[in-house]
């Protein structure tokens, strides 16, 4: 198993990421290398084990539901760059 | 004066409150030195001059009025993951070179509440990814033991301050390592907490189910000291455990007569550096002498524990960076054409090659055809890993071993090779995966360089491995070595 | 060739708490842009979820509505994609396990009732609003939405037609808005639906290729867009063609669906459990605790209007849907001992054509319960005519005056006093010889042309069942 040319611009595009296309091939050469070095998880069945996806389950947190952060323009604003009266802008979206 | 930084922390303290020397005296000695030596040693991206002696200067005052908590006066240094509200936090990334977060993480606001005085920010690899401090956008932090070798990561800038006595206490975080690699790489102690400890609201994410932050200092005194400060339930964090704060310092001369000390027969194959295993063998002699008894351990799913965490540190990775999209802070590519071009292009430009390389790397593993395969594996295997524990923690009370299988290494040796980089975390990714506390300690030299011993306990133990580790230290001295390097100008 | 329609809904049901799921930021409606938008909700760097215990308990009440199964562990999952109203990349969302599976919902359809089953209903948070068109060149984003609570609720392909859907909606509206979890409010965006709609031979066993239209936000577009999609389908099929299978987007000024997403640039979510949330655990005390408070369900309260009150189911339906009517109904009830039919139907009635008058809702109504209730006591004393009640209840509502007061203003008692009626009834039985005659010569029915006679004489205030009697007594003596 490898992860071809074709996978990283899969990825890179699920990602979001732009990729130059002259960098593509060693992408793939070097995440290939990390996908086999991966693949040792094969070696071993786990079709009995259920998957863990928290290391500490003794935990069921919650919140009451108050309002607790009131106008958050101040804070947040105060460094964010691209507002627009108090709107965040990117290029125009078109559905 | 200038001596002052060999001490301990709490012989500091004891300056502090007799009034030998204040806090802004104290902070000021630490500026200066790093305004001379980090020019060699690079462990700070950001040194907060005019904030730490205004902070000092509220310490004095504490001081003065008999307000004065375990630590209120003491200068330490945040790892640049930790938001630092109106002064930047960079975490290593050029994404983040001008980002001012407006709120302070957890374990911030509890150092300012403790009456702290933070110097600065310190250098990490881009984002936590990284096992050497080379990824990060700032320049690599270099060991004060020898500057051509790496710090280790990914808190290697926290590591360097430490050991240069730049800083005498420091935060770190811990993904598969980041504390105690670095630790050991420049002959400091480092604590990773149990998963849940210590708060990660405002710690940024690399993989959320493994970070934890922690102490590093240059004695497990002084750990077990910031570890007071910085502990304890955050309600701010759903993964913050229940339990209240400690203080660690209280059963830290207990005993360790009849701990049972389990040895993984995994970590010593044949494989394994002998001058390293010499140093081990030495100090579990050491600890043996002290009382406790030695057991031969298993911890059979060992050798797949590195590919594992990679997958799982990779999927979360892919996730947690995905907010890194352009349009609320951080990077953000210039002319946009559209909004794909938008975020593939601030992205790109924002990313360093080791981040790009672990987003695609986990989009791939948590992708269609693919999840099962991977994520889902490599969630079982981790199941597995935490079972080996839960069984070897029925026979023995600590876990000793290498924390890592080579000294400090060459800057740029593994820059081409990521999977030999992974493989230098063996024996710190288990506790992550796991979720346990786990300490390093410097055990030993070879080639001049540090060796650190990794003692790993069960949930929630940070008192007993705290008390191991001191016990130790007190009837070794490595933790007191300093480099015999010039360093700065 | 006889074709057979197949569809299943997707309702988002926003839930009514004061701050978001993950964050202590309000949820109110109409602040100005990102007022309510904190650092969980912009998602900076570090922040983290932490969930809002209502959120659960109203779930769990939705659970218990629907006769569903509510899961002693569920867990959040992230859904990752790049849209720049969604703030961190990817929405906390819930995947394999669900907080409620398994439920039920019944309908009307047809005349017929309909069990439809409900697959699930999971927790998510919702997205910032895109403001397109408003900005030359920019598409502007307000986050104050991000991180509002809802429930999705996922039907069965179990809805035959587009009548039925409306009606399955209708009922899950009356369902989350009685029991209080929703507010109900359709232009703000409350309770949204994505409708999944396919075809197939009629007797075909194979479901056929389904299109997903997005985004329907009232009951009468859902039924212009079923019925718009199920028509193209049809014509594609019937042409030779096939139904791919997307995305699509109902676009009421035109009143069509048109392609959003094709499959091949469908989303790859790349689910997982979100890590920075442990599972929910909910166990009976918590179960039990919500069920104490639940409200009864329009379909009990419908059967014990109609069997205790003896009300049609029309009747019963028009009170008991909306919980507000339902609870002006009943206050009238409790304070009267008028019959429950009478009151019913001046409520359907004239209250209904009052409110649609000044469109407003019945919690904003000007006359209360208590008011309605003196009017109609002296409607049935007979004190004052039913077309006087009309208008009576029309000043009220206009001067909020008392009901004695308006009465008396307008001269609108009603005359029952024979001896003031006899003046008016004696002269009217003179003005109309011819008419008088034709009753004596067995044409009964002209009688209510004589009492309508004495009406109009008396501006309407005499009572007609006396002046009738009265009439009666001279005519046939």
């Amino acid at each position: 198993m490898s992860i071809s040319p074709k996978n990283v611009e899969e990825m890179a595009r699920l990602a979001r990421i732009s990729i130059d296309s002259e960098d593509i091939p060693s992408y793939s050469e070097q995440l290939s290398k990390i996908l086999s070095f991966m693949n040792q998880m094969q070696s071993i069945d786990t079709e009995t084990i259920e998957p863990l996806a928290h290391p500490i389950d003794d935990v069921n947190p919650i919140r009451a539901d108050i309002v607790t952060e009131k106008d958050t323009r101040q804070n947040a604003h105060k460094y964010a760059s691209h507002l627009l009266d108090d709107f965040y802008t990117v290029p125009q979206v078109i559905d | 004066m200038h001596d002052v930084i060999f001490n301990t922390v709490s012989a500091l303290k004891e300056g502090l409150l007799s009034k030998k020397y204040s806090s802004v005296e104290l902070t000021t000695e630490y500026l200066d030195r790093i305004t001379t030596i980090d020019t060699s040693t690079n462990s700070f991206i950001t040194v907060c001059e005019e904030e730490a002696l205004r902070q000092a200067a509220r310490a004095d005052e504490l001081i003065k009025q008999g307000k004065a908590g375990i630590l209120t006066g003491i200068p330490y240094a945040n790892k640049d993951i930790f938001c630092t509200k109106n002064i930047r936090t960079t975490c290593g990334s050029k994404m983040l070179d001008s980002f001012i977060a407006p709120y302070n993480a957890t374990v911030v606001e509890k150092c300012i509440d403790a009456g702290m005085v933070m110097l600065g920010k310190t250098n990490m690899d881009e984002f936590a990814m990284g096992s050497s401090n080379e990824t990060s956008f700032y320049g690599r932090a270099k060991n004060p033991w020898d500057l051509t070798r790496v710090s280790g990561g990914s808190s290697g800038g926290s590591a360097t301050a430490v050991a240069a006595r730049l800083v005498p206490l420091a935060t770190g975080s811990d993904t598969g390592g980041s504390i105690r690699q670095p630790s050991a790489f420049c002959g400091i102690s480092g604590l990773k907490p149990t998963y849940g400890r210590v708060s990660r609201y405002g710690m940024i994410a690399f993989g959320s189910s493994l970070d934890q932050g922690g102490p590093m200092a240059n004695c497990v005194e002084d750990l077990a000291l910031l570890l007071s400060v910085i502990a304890g339930h955050d309600r701010k964090d759903s993964t913050s455990n229940k339990r209240g704060t400690e203080d660690f310092c209280r059963h830290l001369s207990k005993s360790i007569k009849n701990k049972v000390i389990g040895i993984p027969k995994e970590y010593f194959s044949n494989d394994l550096n002998p001058e390293i295993q010499l140093i081990m063998d030495e100090a579990i002699k050491q600890i043996e002498k002290l009382g406790a008894e030695i057991k031969d351990v298993s911890l059979p799913s060992t050798s797949l524990v590195v590919p594992t965490y990679y997958v799982l540190a990779s999927a979360e990775c892919s996730s947690n960076m995905s907010r890194y999209d352009g349009v609320r802070f951080g990077h953000r590519c210039k002319d946009p054409n559209g909004i794909d071009d938008l975020y593939e292009r601030s992205r790109a430009e924002g990313f360093g090659d080791e981040v790009k390389r672990r987003i695609l790397m986990g989009t791939y593993a948590l992708s269609s055809g693919y999840y099962d395969a991977y994520y889902e594996k490599a969630q079982k295997i981790r199941r597995l890993v935490k079972n080996d524990y839960t069984s070897a923690f029925k026979e023995v009370d600590f876990l000793i071993g290498p924390t890592c299988p080579s000294i400090a290494f060459h800057a740029e040796t593994f820059t081409h090779d990521p999977v030999q980089m992974y493989l230098s975390d063996v024996y710190t990714v288990s506790a992550n995966l796991a979720g346990l506390p786990s300490l390093s300690l410097p055990a030993g030299f070879s080639q001049g360089m540090p060796v650190g011993m990794q003692i790993t306990g069960n949930y929630f133990m940070e008192s007993e491995l705290l008390s191991l580790g001191h016990a130790y230290q007190t009837s070794t001295d490595w933790h007191n070595r300093y480099t015999t390097q010039e360093l700065g100008r | 060739m006889l074709w057979e329609t197949i569809i299943g809904l997707e309702v988002h049901v926003q839930l009514a708490t004061k701050s978001k799921i993950f964050s202590g930021a309000s949820t109110s409606y109409g602040a100005s842009a990102n007022e309510q938008a904190c650092a969980v909700d912009l998602a900076l760097p570090g922040t983290l979820p932490v969930l809002n215990e209502r959120v659960v308990e109203l779930a769990i009440a939705l659970g218990l509505a629907i006769d569903g199964n509510i899961a002693s562990s569920s867990t959040f999952a992230r859904k990752n994609y790049f849209y720049p109203d969604s703030p961190k990349g990817y929405q906390i969302s819930q995947f394999e396990d669900p907080i409620v599976s398994n439920g039920r919902l019944k309908i009307v359809a047809e005349n017929d009732l309909k069990i439809i089953n409900i697959t699930r209903a999971h927790l998510e948070e919702d997205a910032g609003k895109s403001v397109h068109g408003e900005y030359t060149d920019v598409t502007a984003i307000d986050f104050n939405r991000a991180g509002t609570p809802l429930l999705e609720i996922v039907s069965e392909p179990e809805l035959k037609n587009a009548k039925e859907a409306v009606s399955y909606l209708k009922e899950l509206y009356y369902l989350v808005t009685s029991i209080g979890i929703c507010d109900g409010n359709m232009q703000e965006g409350s309770f949204r639906c994505d409708a999944n709609i396919s075809i197939r031979e009629q007797g075909a066993e194979v479901l056929g290729t389904r299109t997903e239209v997005k985004n329907i936000n009232s009951f009468k577009y859902v039924e212009k867009a079923i019925n718009f999609e199920v028509l193209r389908q049809r014509e594609v099929l019937e042409d030779g063609g096939k139904i791919s299978q997307e995305t699509r987007l109902f676009d009421p000024e035109k009143n069509e669906t048109r392609v959003m997403r094709t499959k091949e640039d469908a989303h790859d979510y790349r689910y997982f459990p979100d890590p920075d949330l442990p599972p929910i655990l909910i166990n009976e005390a918590q179960i039990d605790k919500v069920r104490a408070t639940l409200p009864e369900l329009p379909w009990d309260k419908r059967a014990r209007y109609i069997a205790k009150y003896n009300l049609s189911l029309d009747e019963a339906s028009m009170l008991a849907n909306d919980h507000s009517v339902s609870n002006y109904f009943e206050k009238c009830m409790s304070e009267s001992k008028l019959s429950p039919k009478f009151i019913a139907r001046w409520i359907i009635g004239e209250l209904f054509s009052l409110l649609n008058k000044h469109s407003t809702t019945i919690s904003s109504s000007q006359v209360s319960p208590t008011s309605l209730n003196k009017l109609l006591e002296k409607i049935s004393r007979k004190e004052i005519s039913a077309n006087a009640g009309k208008r009576v209840l029309e000043i009220m509502w206009e001067t909020l005056h008392d009901v004695d007061k308006i009465i008396d203003e307008q001269e609108l008692v009603q005359i029952s006093d024979d001896s003031v009626l006899q003046q008016s009834v004696d002269e009217i039985v003179n003005s109309f010889p011819q008419q008088v005659q034709e009753y004596k010569n067995g044409k009964e029915k002209i009688l209510g042309f004589l009492v309508g006679q004495v009406l109009k004489k008396t501006k309407g205030k005499a009572n007609p069942e006396i002046v009738k009697t009265m009439l009666e007594r001279i005519l046939k003596a």
